[in-house]
């Protein structure tokens, strides 16, 4: 049994503000606070961010839909853009937190380091779907854990949103 | 976002208050720009009052720390609340980033450098 929160955004940045609102409202509900609170707002923010700018690319006449799905175990949290193209995985999820100067692509990393689960799809006939789930009875909070970002392709992030391929795991 | 701009001792000191990410980014960005036309290029950014980064905030730092290195300028952060500073250590840019626990401190940096400069 779980609660779900519904909403739909313009996809404009101006909406930041409502969407960083509602996030720390869910985070209230469940109990979240200190850290826990602040990477859930940083997650839900990164991922409107990523629907605006690469799914929606900038297209401020579409939308932005934001479902928090929360019970006692757990958190899941989608955004879903209008994207008529999948968002290029090469160009945001191959990408490390330890890239130094680069001035884009520490919005996926910086989710899979936060939550427990990531998944990027794309459905042709509605966008981009980014789901991040966050385990509520576990220790979401630590930096320690090894994460996982799922996408269409096969390839995941690991630990440090280093990307491991399947295809060439064990090759050196 | 606000930003409060305080210029004194050969750099410029700029407030900020709010939230750093894509909204404010631009805001920021061009705030920076026009210092950096009128020959600022020592810029100290005190974020006291930003109380939230994400990527957009982080990568806006970065393209403002490569434009002032351009003029052969030099920008330092300062007074970073504990979150905003575990977003910089976990995307390891407290180490490309000159960072002071307080605004003397960061200042200080500044008069020292220009001390040994004559």
């Amino acid at each position: 049994m779980s609660d779900t929160i519904k909403a739909v955004f313009p996809s404009d940045p101006k909406f930041l503000e409502c969407v960083h609102s509602l996030a720390e409202q869910v985070a209230s509900l469940i109990g979240f606070d200190g850290r826990r609170r602040y990477n859930l707002i940083l997650a839900v923010s990164e991922g409107f961010t990523n629907a605006y700018l690469h799914g929606n690319q900038r297209h401020c006449d579409r939308s932005i839909t934001v479902l928090f799905e929360f019970s006692e175990d757990f958190l899941r949290v989608s955004i879903q853009d209008e994207g008529i193209l999948p968002i290029d995985n090469k160009v945001e999820i191959h990408r490390s937190l330890t890239m130094s100067e680069a001035i884009s692509g520490r919005g996926l990393p910086l989710i899979a380091r936060f939550a427990d689960r990531v998944a990027l799809r794309y459905d042709p006939e509605v966008g981009n779907t980014l789901t991040m789930t966050v385990n509520i009875s576990g220790d979401s909070g630590s930096n320690d854990k090894i994460h996982k970002v799922e996408v269409a392709d096969g390839n995941h992030i690991g630990d440090n949103g280093r990307v491991h391929d399947p295809s060439t795991e064990g090759k050196t | 976002m606000e930003i409060t701009s305080v210029t004194t001792g050969g750099f410029t000191t700029l407030q900020l208050k709010g939230r750093l990410d894509l909204n404010s980014s631009s805001q920021l960005k061009e705030h920076i720009k026009g210092l950096l036309k009128q020959g600022t290029a020592n810029v100290i950014l005190d974020l006291c009052g930003v109380d939230f980064i994400n990527s957009s905030g982080l990568g806006t730092l970065v393209s403002i720390l490569k434009d002032v290195r351009i003029v052969k300028g030099r920008m330092v952060l300062c007074n970073l609340a504990q979150y905003v500073q575990e977003i910089f250590e976990v995307t390891q840019l407290s180490h490309i980033f000159d960072i002071y626990p307080t605004a003397e401190e960061a200042a200080a940096s500044f008069a020292g450098r220009m001390a040994n400069a004559y």
